[in-house]
């Protein structure tokens, strides 16, 4: 039960490069992505504890569709992420956040925001499907290049 | 008084979330500050969600005594009352024996698990109480079976989730296998420097005191554990925030062996990330040899 | 290593109910769904087993992106599912198909056809192994 109010260390929790991809080899680039490592105080924890993300790139917000979290090769929707409580994310592992884009993300430096509601039931092997315990809010922001 | 001395993994954990050193590398920094070699563990570094991975965990096992280390305990935290709410008792139930099943296939002697479950709104004490007292019925005989000990954590002092609450639980289950493990947090007195507000329980009412010493007092014959939580030192090494000589006097008077299980919590983003856990860390097990002997 | 060439116990497989449900309890139905049983004779795997599924009502193939397969109130999207390793699904557990559609499906009954492309082999093959197919038809009637 660690004093205070800080959650998370967040220096370095996402990355600073937002890469396209060509996820279906057909030649065309079809989603970008960024990293983001568990730095959660109390780490480990079942996706679903994740109730609510979302995601600004250069302030406009990203439709929740066209997001996935993806975990050991793992593509998770954002949507139905708060559903989830057999995958685990382990402390300090590196999970990626896709978003589908059509041609991938122009070249550049972009303002990336990702909020991130997370249910404060640690270690728990349930996921807080009812919401009965309070949640905390990570707000991250990286001025990301694309690569 | 025989007193031992354990290093939780919690007090090092910085190093692991900013990756600044390997689990390796944090074993290793155990055995050299640690003359009584022993460890505690959490569920971070112990292969257990969402299912155990025995293999894994009998690797982690060797891994960890390669270093000529211990593992006397591991902190299992299980929102309880959360869990039963969602879920179901008989899953907390069987979470908990699996639990008691890591410990003893770690080849350690106690198994850690936190009170700080709160009320659901509009739930009595009595019901959660009753509620506790059904859960450790089910789980401490299994435990006394393979020969792990129980002991119930909190620092907290409110009514509910308190070192009080977990003495009433042990007075009443009647058992060597479930035991009180003391955190000093339970006996600080909040300042403006470090107040009583805890990351867990968001827009909960701030603590405002400390739990009385004849409470710790009480706690002693029934903790054969301790949580000696650390927040900072001063010049002389002393620990500020909590009454530590008044602590230590009771503990020297005390008629039974225990464990302290050194939690130093300076690292976290709200005290002083900038210094390096294990000195700080040595500091405590220094505090402790000084006044235990 | 089984002789032959089935490698279900199809009879009873899928229900015989389509549920129209409101999942996000705004008083409006939203999606629509049916139960599947996992009845394989080598039945627990990872989910990313299933390589593919297609399904039809009353002739008309669903646009994947508007499937998911639910097992354990877990809800996956059928696109991402191959690639789905920690989560698996038990032998006879019951998971369901849910297909997003605004209002539901309308009542009566309903031919609806799911193929799944299957991997053989029992743990998570990512692809290498072979995938029989099953398909399985069934007269649904709305509840």
């Amino acid at each position: 039960m660690p004093v205070g109010t800080e959650f998370y260390i967040k220096e370095g929790m996402i990355s600073s490069e937002l890469k396209n991809v060509d996820t279906n080899n057909d030649g065309t680039l079809d989603h970008f992505y960024f990293s983001i490592w568990n730095q959660k105080l109390h780490a480990k924890q079942p996706l679903g504890n994740i109730r609510k993300l979302s995601l600004r790139i250069d302030g406009e917000e990203i439709e929740p569709n066209r997001m996935y979290f993806v975990i050991r090769d793992q593509w998770i929707c954002i949507e139905q992420m708060p559903t989830i409580k057999d995958i685990w994310w382990m402390l300090k592992e590196e999970a990626q956040i896709y978003v589908k884009q059509d041609g991938g993300i122009k070249p550049g430096v972009h303002n990336v925001e990702i909020n991130i509601e997370n249910q404060v039931l640690m270690y728990t092997r349930s996921i807080d499907s009812k919401d009965i315990r309070p949640r905390v809010t990570l707000n991250l922001q990286s001025e990301m290049s694309t690569v | 008084m025989k007193a031992t001395i354990s290093v939780g993994m919690w007090s090092l954990k910085q190093y692991s979330l900013k990756g600044t050193k390997t689990f390796d590398e944090i074993l290793e920094t155990v055995a050299e500050i640690n003359p009584d070699k022993h460890i505690d563990l959490m569920e971070d570094y112990v292969p257990c969600h969402s299912q155990t991975d025995m293999y894994e965990l009998l690797q982690l096992k060797k891994r960890i005594e390669s270093f000529g280390l211990v593992i006397n305990s591991n902190w299992f935290y299980t929102d309880l009352i959360g869990r039963v709410h969602i879920q179901g008792f008989e899953y907390v139930v069987n979470d908990l024996k699996e639990y008691v099943i890591v410990v003893a296939a770690l080849g350690a002697k106690f198994m850690n698990t936190p009170l700080d479950s709160a009320l659901l709104p509009g739930m009595m004490y009595e019901e959660a109480y009753g509620l506790y007292i059904k859960i450790y019925e089910e789980i401490i005989p299994f435990a006394e079976e393979h020969n792990v000990i129980i002991g119930i954590d909190t620092g907290l002092s409110e009514e509910w989730c308190s070192p009080i609450t977990a003495l009433k639980l042990v007075k009443d289950i009647g058992s060597d296998y479930l035991t009180t493990t003391p955190d000093f947090e339970a006996w600080r007195t909040p300042t403006e420097d470090m107040p009583g507000v805890f990351i867990e329980t968001p827009g909960s009412e701030e603590k405002t005191e400390a739990l009385p010493l004849d409470v710790f007092k009480e706690c002693l014959p029934y903790s054969p554990l301790m949580h000696a939580k650390f927040l900072t030192f001063d010049e002389n090494g002393e620990e500020p925030n909590y009454p530590i000589a008044e602590m230590m006097a009771l503990i020297k008077q005390s008629n039974r062996e225990h464990t302290f299980v050194i939690e130093y919590e300076g690292w976290i983003p709200d005290i002083n990330p900038h210094l390096d856990p294990a000195v700080e860390t040595k500091k405590g097990i220094d505090l402790l040899k000084r006044y235990l002997g | 290593m089984p002789l032959g060439t089935e490698f279900y116990i199809k009879e009873g497989m899928i229900s015989n109910d389509l549920r129209n449900v409101d999942t996000n309890k705004d008083g409006k139905l939203d999606h629509f769904y049916f139960s599947i049983w996992n009845q394989k004779l080598h039945a627990k795997e990872p989910l990313g087993n299933i390589r593919k599924i297609t399904l039809r009502i009353d002739g008309e193939e669903i646009e994947p992106n508007r499937i998911y397969f639910v097992v354990r109130d877990q809800w996956f999207c059928i696109e991402q599912l191959p690639s789905i390793s920690d989560v698996w699904w038990m032998l006879r557990e019951e998971a369901q198909i849910y297909v997003k559609q605004d209002g539901g499906i309308k009542s009566g009954i309903h031919n609806v056809e799911i193929i799944m492309e299957n991997q053989a082999f029992p743990f998570y093959s990512k692809g290498i192994r072979p995938a029989p197919t099953l398909n399985l038809q069934s007269e649904m009637r709305t509840v």
